[in-house]
C-alpha cells in the first residue's frame, strides 16, 4: 500500500467523521462569521470618524466646520453633554464660553486623540484655514487617520491567525481523542505510519481552514486579499497549526487536559505577534524565534507593510522555524502514540 | 457547609488531575516575564505616533493656548506595561472561570460524577454555589498574584479594595455565565468552537481600547468593555474613579452585579433542567 493510498484512506475516514461532528463545520464557518461581523460593525479605511458632542449654542458655522472632521451629536443641556464626554471613550465636547468656542475634555484621553481634537478646534477657530497645512507639516491628523485606516487590515490578520490556531487545535483534539479512546491502538496494527496519519490530519485541516481563511479575507478586504500570497500563507500557516496540534497531542492525555493546555497556547499564539504592535523595533528580536510571529509578519506585509521584514523573508522564516519546531515534537509524539 | 466544601474540593481535585496547576503557574510565569520584557514606554506603533513638538513650535504653542477645559484631572499617558496588565486582568484573569468551569463540567460528565451526585441530597443550589465560589475564589487569587508580581505594590489599600470587589462581582458573573453556556453541550468537542468563538468575540473591546475614538454604542454593552475601563481606572486613578465624573468603576459594579444575578438565575434553571434532569428518568 503506497503512502498516498494510506493518506487517502485516512483522509476519507476523517471526512466521514467530520460529517458527523459539528466541530469541522465550525472551523469552516467561524472565520466567515467573524469576518461578516467585523465587516458589519467595524468601519474600514476612511469610514471611521470621531464623535463630537456639541451644545446647541455653538454657532452654525462652527458646527459645519466640525462636521467635516467627525459626527456631531447635539445637546440642549450642558450636563448631558458633560455626561457624554465623561464616558470612557474619547469624545470631546464643544460649548460656548466667554472665551468663545471651548472644548471640554475628560482628562483621560489618549495623547493622539487629544492632539487631534486640539487641531480640530484650532482649525474651527481659524475658520478652517489652519488644518490642511498644519496636518501636512506635523502629521498629527494624518497619522491618526492612518492609524484608524489600519484597523480593518489588522482585524483581518487576527481573524486569519485565529483560523490557523483553531485548525491546529482541532487536530490536537482529534489526536488526543484517538489516544484516549484507544483508536490509535487499532491504527497501530494497520500499515499506517505516523507521518501518514499526521499528513492526512493536517492536509484535511489545512484544506478546511484554508477555505475559511480565503473566504474571510475576501469578505473583509475585498480584492486586496491577494489570493496567491494567501494560498502560501495557508500552506505555511499549516506548519504553525501543526505545531499547536502536535503540542496538544503530545502534552495532553485527555481532551479536558487539552483544553487546559489550549488555554496556555491560545494567548501565546496570538499575543506574541500582537506585541510587535506595541513594542519598539529594537525589542522585536525577542519575537523572532516564534514561527507565529513570522506568519503574522507575512500577513502584515501583505495588508499593512508596517513591520518592514517583507513577505519573502517572513515566509522563509515562518516555514523554516515551523519545520524546525515540529521535529522534536513529532519525535516525542511518535514515542507516545507508538505508531510506526 | 460540609457538602459545599466537599464539592469544591472534588472540583479542585479534578482540575489538578488535568494539569490545571501547572498551566496556571506557566501562564503566570510567562505573563510576568512578558510584563518585565516589554519596555514601559507609551510608544504605540498602531495608535499612530504623536508628532514631535519640535517639528512646528509655533503650532505647538497655538495648540497649547486653546480654550480647553478638563472635567477631571488630566492624566499621564498609560505605559505599555500598565496597558498589558489592564488587558490581562480582563482577558486572562477574569476569563479564567469561563473556560475551566466548562472543562470541569465535561470531566464530571465523563467520570460519571454528576450521575453519582444526583442520588445524593446535595441539590442544584449547593452544586452551583460550590462551582461559583471556587472559581470566583481562584479568579481573585490569580488576579491578586498577578498584580503582586507586577504593579500591585504601587496600589493604595483603597485601590486594592476596589479591585477585589470588581474581581468578586465579575468572577461570579463569568462563572455563572460559563456554566450556563457549557450546559448546552454534551462534550468538550461540541463546546470548543462556540465557546472559544464567544471568548474571541468578547475581546472586541480591545479595538476600542487601542482606538479610543472607536466606541460605537453596541460595543459599550459588552461586559468586557465595562471591565476594561473599570480595571484601567482602578489601576491608574484609584477608587477616585468610583465617584468621579466618568463613574466607570461604579457603573461597572452595578452592571456586573445585575449580570451576575441574571447569569446565576439562568445557570440555576439550566442546571436543574439539563444537568439534574436525568435523575428523574
Amino acid at each position: 500500500m503506497s503512502a498516498f493510498s494510506r493518506i487517502y484512506t485516512r483522509l476519507s475516514a476523517d471526512w466521514a467523521m467530520a460529517r458527523r461532528d459539528p466541530i469541522s463545520l465550525y472551523i469552516l464557518l467561524a472565520p466567515v462569521i467573524f469576518a461578516l461581523l467585523i465587516r458589519a460593525f467595524v468601519p474600514g479605511a476612511g469610514e471611521q470618524r470621531p464623535t463630537f458632542a456639541v451644545l446647541d449654542t455653538v454657532p452654525e458655522t462652527s458646527r459645519e466646520l466640525l462636521s467635516s472632521f467627525g459626527e456631531l451629536v447635539l445637546f440642549e443641556d450642558r450636563s448631558l453633554l458633560e455626561a457624554r464626554v465623561n464616558r470612557p471613550d474619547d469624545v470631546p465636547g464643544f460649548i460656548m464660553t466667554d472665551a468663545g468656542l471651548t472644548m471640554l475634555l475628560q482628562g483621560n484621553e489618549s495623547e493622539t486623540s487629544e492632539r487631534y481634537f486640539r487641531m480640530v478646534l484650532l482649525d474651527v477657530m481659524s475658520g478652517g484655514r489652519v488644518l490642511g497645512a498644519a496636518a501636512a507639516d506635523t502629521g498629527g491628523v494624518t497619522e491618526t487617520a492612518a492609524a484608524e485606516s489600519m484597523l480593518l487590515p489588522y482585524l483581518a490578520i487576527v481573524v486569519l491567525m485565529t483560523t490557523v490556531l483553531l485548525g491546529g487545535m482541532q487536530v490536537g483534539f482529534l489526536l488526543v481523542e484517538d489516544r484516549s479512546t484507544g483508536a490509535i491502538r487499532a491504527l497501530a496494527v494497520s500499515p499506517l505510519r505516523l507521518r501518514d496519519y499526521l499528513a492526512a490530519r493536517y492536509l484535511y485541516t489545512i484544506a478546511q481552514s484554508g477555505l475559511g481563511m480565503i473566504a474571510a479575507a475576501y469578505i473583509m478586504l475585498g480584492v486586496s486579499a491577494n489570493l496567491p500570497a494567501l494560498l502560501l500563507v495557508v500552506l505555511i500557516g499549516g506548519l504553525s497549526g501543526a505545531l499547536v496540534g502536535t503540542l496538544l497531542g503530545t502534552l495532553a492525555d485527555s481532551q479536558i487536559a487539552a483544553m487546559g493546555v489550549g488555554k496556555l497556547i491560545i494567548p501565546l499564539f496570538l499575543l506574541v505577534p500582537l506585541l510587535s504592535l506595541v513594542i519598539p523595533a529594537s525589542f522585536r528580536p525577542l519575537l523572532w524565534p516564534f514561527p507565529n510571529f513570522w506568519l503574522w509578519s507575512m500577513l502584515e506585509s501583505m495588508y499593512v507593510g508596517h513591520l518592514g521584514y517583507g513577505f519573502g523573508l517572513s515566509a522563509l522564516l515562518a516555514a523554516s522555524l515551523g519545520l524546525l519546531a515540529n521535529v522534536p515534537l513529532m519525535i516525542r509524539l511518535k514515542a507516545r502514540v507508538k505508531l510506526r | 457547609m460540609r457538602t459545599l466544601a466537599s464539592l469544591m474540593s472534588a472540583e479542585f481535585t479534578t482540575m489538578r488531575r488535568n494539569l490545571f496547576s501547572i498551566i496556571m503557574v506557566l501562564t503566570l510565569v510567562l505573563t510576568v516575564a512578558g510584563f518585565y520584557l516589554i519596555p514601559d514606554s507609551t510608544h504605540q506603533d498602531l495608535g499612530g505616533a504623536v508628532a514631535a513638538a519640535d517639528d512646528a513650535p509655533e503650532l505647538e504653542a497655538a495648540l497649547a493656548e486653546l480654550p480647553v477645559r478638563y472635567l477631571g484631572e488630566p492624566r499621564d499617558p498609560i505605559g505599555n506595561r500598565m496597558s498589558l496588565i489592564i488587558n490581562l486582568m480582563v482577558f486572562e484573569v477574569l476569563i479564567l472561570p469561563f473556560v475551566f468551569i466548562a472543562v470541569n463540567l465535561f470531566q464530571e460528565k465523563q467520570d460519571g460524577t454528576i450521575r453519582a451526585y444526583r442520588v445524593t441530597p446535595g441539590g442544584t443550589g449547593r452544586y452551583l454555589t460550590a462551582k461559583m465560589l471556587l472559581w470566583t475564589g481562584l479568579t481573585i487569587l490569580y488576579g491578586v498574584v498577578l498584580l503582586l508580581c507586577t504593579v500591585g505594590f504601587g496600589l493604595s489599600p483603597a485601590s486594592w479594595a476596589a479591585m477585589l470587589l470588581l474581581l468578586l462581582v465579575a468572577g461570579l458573573f463569568i462563572s455563572a455565565f460559563g456554566l450556563f453556556v457549557a450546559l448546552f453541550f454534551s462534550s468538550i468537542n461540541g463546546w470548543f468552537l462556540p465557546g472559544i468563538s464567544l471568548l474571541l468575540v468578547s475581546q472586541l473591546p480591545i479595538v476600542s481600547y487601542l482606538f479610543p475614538t472607536f466606541s460605537p454604542s453596541w460595543i459599550t454593552w459588552f461586559p468586557t468593555y465595562r471591565l476594561l475601563y473599570a480595571v484601567r481606572d482602578i489601576l491608574t486613578i484609584g477608587p477616585a474613579g468610583l465617584m468621579g465624573p466618568g463613574d466607570t468603576i461604579g457603573g461597572s459594579y452595578g452592571y456586573m452585579a445585575i449580570l451576575a444575578l441574571a447569569a446565576t438565575i439562568a445557570a440555576f434553571a439550566a442546571t436543574k433542567r439539563i444537568l439534574m434532569k436525568e435523575a428523574r428518568i
